[in-house]
């Protein structure tokens, strides 16, 4: 398990590192840094000047190594809207969205689960069509498209729930299901294929020949080892719903990550955008990392077949 | 001489087969799919009116009015522009820029992934690397980075669709090649002295294609979806070319007073997505029995 896990955090680390390489040769890429960087009326002076004083002018390996050293101090530059810290803006904003992920995540376990064990023990039931239209649609349901459907009926007709923002404590549970309701399909999906598997297999042959009561083979046999893939998806799951949050943030107001990386990018204030992407590729890729460690942990087949 | 009886059924009896009971949702998710594809190809011709043409007289008329002899069977827009029309061109550029990146996606995926696990060695290990970093890191991230350090636009946002989605095919494409790099067809023709190129597009290529017709089906569907939620944050197409994901951002502010305009182009990007999720489960159903 050890060399599995060594194995497995030594893979992220090349991972954040060909993240951190990529953000920075693509802002190079695109030509001159500093257009980016500074506002649109700059004279070739005061470019020259902002770019001497960025260290712009040095050769681009001292430029990258530099990067990266800021990176690791969690020094992520200055925004250029606000003048002030990226990782402040970025701290007074991530508890926004972490609230709002792990509810949309704790939504679509409750609801994901039990509709997929259902979809799974009564397949053949005539009504299953119902479970299955609920699972296409979270699906399907382009999630800014649900949100706005959400408050024209629930906020504005209804006035149960307040539309934008995040004032009340209520204000999330709009937010919540329109971003909870894709992880909710895939999560029943995933449930509903994983129970369907473990029926076929002998143990459940054996445990209704020696006359185990349907409920208790449920929920005794069947989804202990259902949940195995269930487990390790959390961590993507969360991971997803983290990086989709920026769609519906927009769409509620909210005031997390997301809506702060698109506003940015209407500002042109590049390094906030930056910020906001390498917080969040680091945060994806430790979850897939816990993930895979997870799985190792959960399901001892792996480790000896992959790990080695 | 006996006539077998595909020979001496009359010519439409042979296409029986297509309604045949097993058949018919998938026939049916086809023609519909066909529908969508052939309104978005000829939207100048059904559209009936311009989707830019402006009638500042006519704003935000509901659907079924007539303003100033346009008739708005879908209403009109915050600029008077009619809505049907716009969301057939809306329609159009979705449909352009799902099959442009799938194309290029899987053009690129499918030749790494195959190459990769027939080759072996450093180029197997350097790049599936390459793809479980790129698919660790959420779709939407990279498309941020890239639009905020390119600009928006619809070649930009093809471009990120193909970088963030090629790894998907590569997957499939390495695990589906290495299966069959060790059966005796591929072993004897390699012995026989074929070229690699000639192995992997005539005996490995054919082999696979069921199951990236299945991924390729279901990626359609995610990016469509994507073009529309990156076009809605503004990211992706701009105004005023209409794209089914900025006609919802521009309706938002006007969906309580007028909810045609962000309801009819949400409800035609879900249908439209929908169908092709329902596709790509039938098609997995057939070709991939054992895929998820």
């Amino acid at each position: 398990m050890g060399a599995f896990i060594l194995k497995r955090l030594f893979q992220a680390f090349i991972a954040v590192f060909g993240v951190l390489t990529f953000v920075f040769f693509l802002q190079r890429l695109t030509g001159d840094p500093v257009a980016l960087l500074a506002p649109v009326n700059t004279t070739a002076e005061d470019l020259e000047r902002i770019r001497h004083s960025l260290g712009l002018d040095r050769p681009l390996i001292v430029q990258y190594l530099d990067f990266l050293w800021g990176v690791v101090r969690l020094d992520l530059g200055r925004s250029l809207a606000q003048s002030i810290p990226v990782s402040d803006l970025i701290w007074s904003r991530l508890p926004y969205t972490l609230w709002l992920a792990v509810s949309s995540l704790v939504f679509a376990l409750v609801l994901g689960v039990p509709l997929g064990v259902i979809m799974a023990v009564w397949r053949r039931h005539k009504l299953m069509a119902i479970p299955s239209t609920i699972v296409l649609a979270g699906q399907s349901l382009p999630t800014f498209w649900s949100g706005i459907m959400f408050i024209l009926i629930f906020a504005v007709g209804l006035g149960w729930l307040p539309s934008s923002g995040a004032r009340t404590p209520n204000s999330v549970i709009l937010p919540m299901v329109a971003l909870g309701l894709f992880s909710m399909a895939t999560f029943a999906r995933v449930m509903r294929t994983a129970m369907i598997d473990e029926l076929s297999k002998d143990y459940i042959r054996t445990a209704r020949a020696k006359g185990v009561p349907k409920n208790a083979m449920i929920a005794r046999h069947l989804m202990r080892n259902s949940l195995i893939p269930l487990i390790t998806m959390l961590a993507l799951e969360l991971a997803n719903l983290l990086a989709g949050a920026a769609v519906v943030e927009t769409v509620f107001a909210w005031p997390g990550l997301g809506q702060l990386a698109v506003q940015s990018i209407g500002a042109r204030d590049f390094p906030v955008v930056q910020g906001v992407v390498l917080l969040g590729a680091v945060t994806a890729i430790s979850l897939n990392f816990l993930a895979d460690v997870l799985y190792g942990a959960v399901d001892p087949r792996i480790r000896v077949g992959r790990g080695g | 001489m006996a006539l077998t009886d595909a020979e001496s059924a009359p010519r439409f009896a042979r296409l029986r087969w297509i309604w045949a009971p097993g058949n018919r949702k998938l026939v049916f998710l086809l023609i519909l799919f066909a529908l969508f594809i052939l309104a978005a190809v000829f939207a100048p011709l059904i559209a009936p009116e311009d989707p830019f043409r402006q009638n500042l007289l006519g704003r935000l008329k509901p659907p079924g009015t007539t303003a100033r002899g346009t008739f708005f069977l879908l209403g009109s827009d915050e600029l008077g522009r009619d809505v049907l029309s716009r969301v057939l061109y809306g329609a159009r550029i979705s449909l352009a820029v799902a099959f442009s990146s799938v194309i290029a996606s899987a053009l690129i995926g499918v030749s790494v992934g195959m190459f990769a696990a027939y080759r072996g060695g450093i180029a197997e290990a350097v790049l599936m690397r390459l793809t479980d970093i790129i698919l660790s890191v959420p779709g939407i991230l990279i498309a941020l980075i890239v639009v905020a350090a390119l600009g928006p636009g619809m070649i930009n946002v093809i471009l990120v669709l193909t970088i963030t989605r090629w790894p998907r095919y590569a997957r499939v494409a390495y695990a589906q090649t290495l299966q069959l790099s060790s059966q005796p067809f591929v072993r004897l023709s390699k012995h026989m002295g074929s070229s690699t190129v000639y192995i992997l597009t005539r005996h490995v290529l054919p082999n696979i294609i069921g199951p990236l017709a299945v991924v390729a089906t279901l990626e359609f569907g995610l990016m469509i979806l994507w073009e529309a939620s990156l076009s809605f944050l503004g990211l992706g197409v701009q105004p005023p070319t209409p794209s089914l994901g900025n006609m919802l951002s521009g309706g938002r502010v006007y969906a309580a007073s007028a909810w045609w305009i962000a309801t009819i182009p949400g409800l035609v990007l879900f249908a439209l997505i929908a169908v092709v999720n329902v596709m790509g489960d039938e098609l997995r159903d057939r070709l991939d029995p054992k895929g998820r």
